[in-house]
């Protein structure tokens, strides 16, 4: 039987890190990522780490790092919360363009001012576009599992592309649970240690200097650069389902799954859908619990995968329900909710009588309580039946 | 309450090792059945002696609930001056239990809960077996002890067990024997 230890998402994160025989990992502390930092620096200090671990002076740096580290073909791994987060943001395109498959775990947390080092999607979220994949856990167990997946994902030739893994600051990363470990031999298998294989570019070699990432002129040969773009979008598309078939392999070889691209809870006979993304999906299930005993026809679903987005999952999911309520643990001031924008675009081409309610809910760390959920449930429902519409609902304190 | 989940919160102040302990019961539970199990600390920055809260959930079926705890079945108290700012009716649900590290109590439950009020005088027991960390006693433990006699819900041995795991040497045994000391003397009000 396979070890089970009770860790914090932070430390499930390190465990499955030295277990990826990552070869070099740079990375600045940030609340709440900081024992992820901790954690590998201990286990480096202790032996048990093969990993090179390169100190930096800002996230910034940490990224440059990664990038020139995965040039060379080695496995790269970083972590982040937040302002780091934001602070990486012109290398964090420079590392997708340049099709380089670093994984990063980023520890969801809402952005200053006024500081808040609490949960809040926003900062992940504001990188939507810059070419990384995106996945969303939901627990300890999940996140420690991702870790091998998004290694796997990123390095596969036909995707080549990073990997962001985020997961609740606080909730998860700081709440330990049980957190069963796989055995290195599994690993091994399914995460050979070899570095990754490609034909996109030639690895950095310093005894052969090459150019990377030179001036491209739009009168001169602008197609080329157009076509980068494409190709990152391809790739983009590609990882969809080459997720799944990594996903089924983990399955046969470890037992567990979590849903594909999305995680869902007594959706097939329901009326009314909840989306969210995170721990707020967990609390949703309790919602659609206290609901479904008092007759409401209630399912949740949960976006782990956001970029690229599961659009057909969704739409296949929705398309014949009354009601699509998203929980929105962000905000993008003047919009709403980014979720729930990417899902009323989703489902426009459908061409449905679904409605699509958002809500905002736990910006900045506030306590989402099932409570909170259930209300808001009631009160969109009744709505819809008086047939009132409203902007944005917002569940705060 | 169910006889499946148990929400448990631990008030304290920084230093006394609240979050300690309740990473450490997180580990007695789970090794006595509790499948399911959450700890974790009242997410702020925290000083020695500032009043500080930690959590333990701990179920023998899924938990989905990632919210702090508002009222706990087990309310286990490591300064009873604390007390003033717990508001017992609202936070102990009906039937639940009281814990406190007192010398003696002085004070009466609101009836209507049914509250079962457990004391231990853990200060006495830590200072004896000076288990002390920056001049303060550390009854963290002998709460522990204390929780298993009161709740029946953790074995004491197991509580022994991951306490052997989690320390070495002097500090170990003063902490086994503050475990059994305030197992013993814990006693019903």
């Amino acid at each position: 039987m396979c070890e089970i230890r009770i860790l914090t998402g932070n430390y499930a994160v390190a465990e499955a890190v030295k277990q990826s025989n990552v070869d070099v990992i740079a990375a600045y502390p940030i609340t709440p990522q900081t024992q992820i930092v901790e954690a590998l620096t201990s286990m480096k200090e202790a032996g048990i780490l093969k990993s090179r671990i390169i100190r930096v002076e800002s996230e910034r740096s940490a990224m440059a790092v990664c990038i020139g580290a995965a040039f060379t073909g080695c496995r790269v791994y970083t972590a982040t919360s937040s302002q780091g987060l934001a602070l990486m943001h012109e290398l964090l395109y420079w590392a997708a363009a340049s099709r380089l498959p670093i994984v990063m775990t980023n520890v969801n947390r809402a952005l200053a001012p006024p500081w808040n080092i609490w949960v809040e999607h926003t900062d992940s979220l504001l990188e939507r576009d810059v070419g990384w994949l995106q996945i969303y856990a939901s627990s300890n167990q999940e996140v420690y599992d991702l870790i091998f997946q998004c290694f796997k994902l990123a390095e596969l030739p036909t995707v080549q592309l990073p990997v962001m893994l985020c997961m609740d600051g606080f909730l998860i990363s700081h709440t330990a649970t049980p957190v069963e470990l796989i055995d290195q031999r599994i690993i091994d298998e399914f995460l050979p240690d070899s570095p990754y294989t490609t034909s996109n570019y030639p690895f950095l070699d310093i005894n052969k200097p090459l150019t990377y990432g030179n001036v491209i002129s739009p009168v001169t040969n602008g197609k080329l650069y157009f076509k980068y773009r494409r190709l990152a979008h391809k790739a983009m598309l590609n990882s969809l389902s080459k997720f799944k078939i990594i996903q089924e392999e983990f399955g046969r070889l470890v037992g567990r799954t979590y849903g594909e691209l999305l995680d869902s809870y007594k959706i097939s006979d329901a009326d009314i859908v909840l989306i969210s993304m995170g721990t707020l999906f967990n609390q949703t299930i309790n919602t659609v619990n206290v609901l479904r005993k008092e007759g409401y026809k209630v399912g949740a679903i949960r976006i782990r995968v956001f970029r690229p987005f599961p659009c057909k999952e969704i739409q296949r999911l929705c398309k014949y329900k009354q009601a699509v309520l998203v929980l929105d643990r962000n905000l993008a001031p003047g919009i709403g909710g980014i979720l729930s924008w990417e899902i009323k675009s989703s489902l426009f081409e459908l061409k449905t009588d679904v409605k699509i309610i958002s809500a905002v809910a736990g910006l900045g760390g506030v306590e989402v309580t099932t409570n909170d959920i259930t209300n808001f449930v009631k009160t969109a429902y009744n709505n819809i039946k008086n047939k009132k519409c409203r902007g944005i609902y917002w569940i705060s304190p | 309450m169910s006889a499946q989940q148990w929400a448990i919160t631990w008030y304290g102040r920084g230093g006394q090792g609240a979050v300690t302990a309740s990473n450490i019961l997180a580990k007695a539970a789970f090794i006595d059945g509790f499948r399911f199990i959450q700890s974790f600390p009242f997410f702020s920055p925290e000083r020695r002696g500032a009043p500080v809260k930690s959590f333990t959930r701990i179920g023998k079926t899924v938990i989905n609930d990632y919210t702090s705890i508002h009222s706990s079945d087990i309310l286990i108290v490591l300064d009873l001056k604390l007390l003033r700012n717990i508001n017992l009716s609202k936070e102990i649900n009906p039937g639940g239990y009281l814990i406190v590290n007192a010398a003696d109590v002085s004070f009466t439950l609101p009836s209507k809960n049914q509250v079962k009020l457990y004391q231990v005088d853990a200060n006495n027991i830590a200072l004896n077996l000076s288990l002390k960390v920056a001049g303060l006693p550390v009854v963290n433990i002998c709460m522990l002890g204390a929780f298993s006699k009161a709740t029946g819900l953790v074995k004491l041995e197991t509580i022994l067990r991951v306490i052997e795991e989690t320390w070495s040497g002097d500090f170990l045994n003063k902490n086994l024997k503050a475990a059994e000391l305030a197992y013993e003397k814990c006693k019903i009000l």
